[in-house]
């Protein structure tokens, strides 16, 4: 590994974890902004509960020491107790309970998507300007033009309710089937696009046109050259594809009733289960921003022409 | 004094007429084989002209527009109104839920009385209000989202991105890596925890700002604060490239001052591409507001938009399926004429990037 690269990837873990630190800065004074303190609610508490209530949570202390406090928790994923569950759960644990869950999907959902999104990219653009490219790039353009939660819920009504094809909820596969097509159609348009165009590019360039020259069959030309080269763009996609992940499976997890981080998150908001908003918000913060980091990285050591500055 | 002039020189004689004469005007038409200059903007024009799609999908949108501002001066029902409710009067139940085109026993015997009553084009909903002008009134609030969050980035982008770029060395860093780590945020992570924030902490009771409601005012500030880091980049970018280019330097050098390079070379080229990606900020800021209305932050009842539209009639899917379809087809239709024509735009304004 050369030193500007070793440089380059030292930048962007501080970068990284500056971001982490800012996140957390700006949840924790945002919340604060929010009239009315964790304990306030219809039944009315006596002062001296609300005093001992404070102490055990650290409240009575300054906001900055406060802020000092949930930082430094924050950074080991300790990110206090849920305030739905009256102080028994840690918001840490809650977060891996329903990871399990977000996970499989979003991973599964991941590997459909670029896998069959890279696919379609390759073969639009080996068959550019004819039929089958204009039938994927308007079903491309077409599938980021709806919100996911109109497509889940149509879907689920379809063939749950009409076709009954599929079981509404249920842990056993065909439950994924849904909710990981739904989540991975807007990330595998992008994928789609993305391959299609840096196929183009790889494809009129003149180490292929001298492969075919040599006499290499299409086979050898298409894993040797063509896929290796237009695969890199694809990679730094992959940091903004859980990104987009993440997002729609808030939606995704509430409708098809997956108990999965997204869902749980929507629900927090609805209960103003502030710790658990922080929480998660951090949580899936650490979790972007160490994709970003990563495939950033894996782009820049895959892809040894790109300039580093 | 007439100067001396050797008679067998070779030299011009300037001063004997015959030699110049005026053209006369019909000469200097013949000599004309120019066309009429074609301007940048022109080309432009013409470009985006020759992409069907691209034109159908603005013509739909102007269409959109017009309809949107139009269609409420005449209708007979306004969004809020809920029909079966007058004052003084008993509730009279028979106005909620109607198919599309019914009408309910109240109007049914004022029809029959031979009073005219404008037909309820996509029905009611369960309050009895009528939907064709929710929907009107929510495409209104959707594309105002749109536009006005596609505004906020121009500005704020275009002069942080240009700020940047003519400042140059350590500020011009730091301010890139601002940039830098708003871009790594996961915004929708963060739109959503600034709007439960905003939603819980401020008041806009009694100031003008209470009609728009505190999510759509949550959602502006998240798009000030956030989105416009990829148009500060862009703008970045392009100031600094089209500051090294010849004919930058060309005027330079005959000594132009910087305020008319600013102004003629520029601004003017990358007037283009800002505009183009505040275009195609509209769709995504649409996208935005109906994800936040279905998770219950989006715009505050009665007011409607195509997204809480939507989430609102989730639950009426199997009985009234078309009270969902309605506000999900035209989402769909505004977001990708809007992505089309934004395609269009960039292709006919940047024929290089092709």
């Amino acid at each position: 590994m050369n030193k500007k690269l070793a440089f380059y990837i030292l930048k962007r873990v501080l970068l990284a974890f500056l971001t982490i630190i800012i996140v957390i800065t700006v949840t924790f004074f945002a919340v604060q902004l929010i009239p009315g303190g964790p304990f306030t609610s219809e039944k009315a508490v006596s002062p001296e509960t609300l005093a001992r209530l404070e102490k055990m949570y650290g409240l009575d202390k300054p906001i900055f020491i406060q802020y000092i406090n949930y930082l430094g928790h924050a950074l080991i994923f300790d990110f206090g107790y849920s305030i739905k569950s009256r102080g028994a759960v840690t918001v840490g644990s809650i977060i891996a309970d329903r990871m399990q869950y977000s996970a499989a999907i979003g991973l599964i959902a991941a590997f459909i998507a670029i896998i069959i999104g890279v696919a379609l990219g390759s073969l639009a653009a080996y068959k550019h300007n004819t039929t089958t490219d204009r039938v994927i790039m308007v079903l491309s353009t077409a599938s980021v033009a709806m919100p996911s939660f109109i497509i889940s819920t149509i879907l689920l009504y379809l063939f749950c309710n009409v076709w009954q094809i599929l079981p509404a909820n249920g842990f056993d596969w065909r439950g994924y089937i849904l909710p990981t097509f739904t989540l991975s159609l807007y990330p595998m348009a992008y994928i789609t696009r993305l391959t299609r165009s840096s196929t183009l590019d790889v494809l009129g360039s003149d180490y292929i046109r001298t492969a075919y020259a040599k006499g290499s069959s299409f086979s050898r030309v298409l894993y040797k050259h063509s896929l290796r080269n237009s695969l890199t763009p694809v990679i730094t996609y992959a940091g903004p594809m859980i990104a987009f992940i993440v997002t729609g499976s808030l939606v995704v997890e509430k409708i098809y009733g997956i108990p999965g981080i997204g869902r749980e998150f929507v629900a927090s908001i609805t209960n103003r289960d502030y710790p658990e908003v922080m929480g998660l918000t951090i949580f899936l913060t650490y979790l972007v921003v160490i994709m970003v980091l990563v495939s950033d990285i894996l782009y820049k050591v895959v892809n040894p022409r790109v300039e580093l500055e | 004094m007439k100067k001396f002039r050797n008679p067998f020189s070779f030299q011009v004689d300037y001063d004997r007429e015959s030699i110049f004469k005026v053209a006369t005007d019909k000469e200097k038409e013949e000599q004309t084989f120019m066309r009429p200059s074609t301007s940048f903007f022109g080309d432009a024009v013409r470009r985006f002209r020759r992409n069907k799609i691209a034109v159908i999908s603005l013509f739909f949108v102007i269409l959109v527009l017009l309809a949107i501002f139009i269609v409420p001066i005449f209708y007979p029902y306004s969004y809020d109104q809920q029909l079966g409710i007058i004052p003084g009067k008993p509730v009279d139940g028979s106005f909620a839920n109607l198919a599309p085109f019914t009408y309910c026993e109240t109007e049914k015997a004022r029809m029959a009385a031979g009073e005219f009553i404008w037909p309820h084009i996509f029905g009611t909903d369960n309050a009895g209000r009528d939907y064709f002008i929710r929907v009107i009134y929510g495409a209104r609030v959707s594309l105002l989202v749109g536009f006005f969050a596609a505004f906020i980035v121009l500005i704020v982008g275009t002069i942080y991105g240009s700020i940047s770029a003519f400042s140059g060395g350590k500020v011009d860093m730091i301010m890139m890596r601002i940039v830098d780590v708003i871009y790594s945020l996961p915004d929708m992570v963060i739109i959503i925890l600034l709007s439960v924030v905003l939603n819980n902490a401020f008041d806009f009771e009694g100031t003008p700002l209470e009609n728009v409601g505190t999510s759509l005012i949550s959602i502006f500030i998240v798009y000030a604060l956030l989105y416009w880091v990829g148009m500060a980049r862009l703008v970045r970018g392009q100031v600094l490239s089209i500051k090294q280019t010849e004919y930058v330097l060309a005027s330079r050098s005959i000594g132009t001052s910087t305020p008319m390079i600013l102004r003629k070379h520029i601004i003017p080229n990358c007037l283009s591409v800002i505009i183009v990606s505040a275009t195609l900020q509209i769709p995504s800021a649409i996208f935005t507001e109906s994800f936040l209305s279905f998770i219950g932050l989006g715009v505050s009842a009665p007011m409607p938009s195509l997204g809480s539209l939507a989430s609102d009639a989730i639950g009426a899917l199997p009985t009234q399926p078309y009270l969902l379809l309605i506000p999900a087809v035209f989402i769909c239709l505004i977001v990708l004429a809007l992505n089309l024509a934004g395609d269009g735009l960039r292709d006919a304004f940047d024929p290089k990037q092709k």
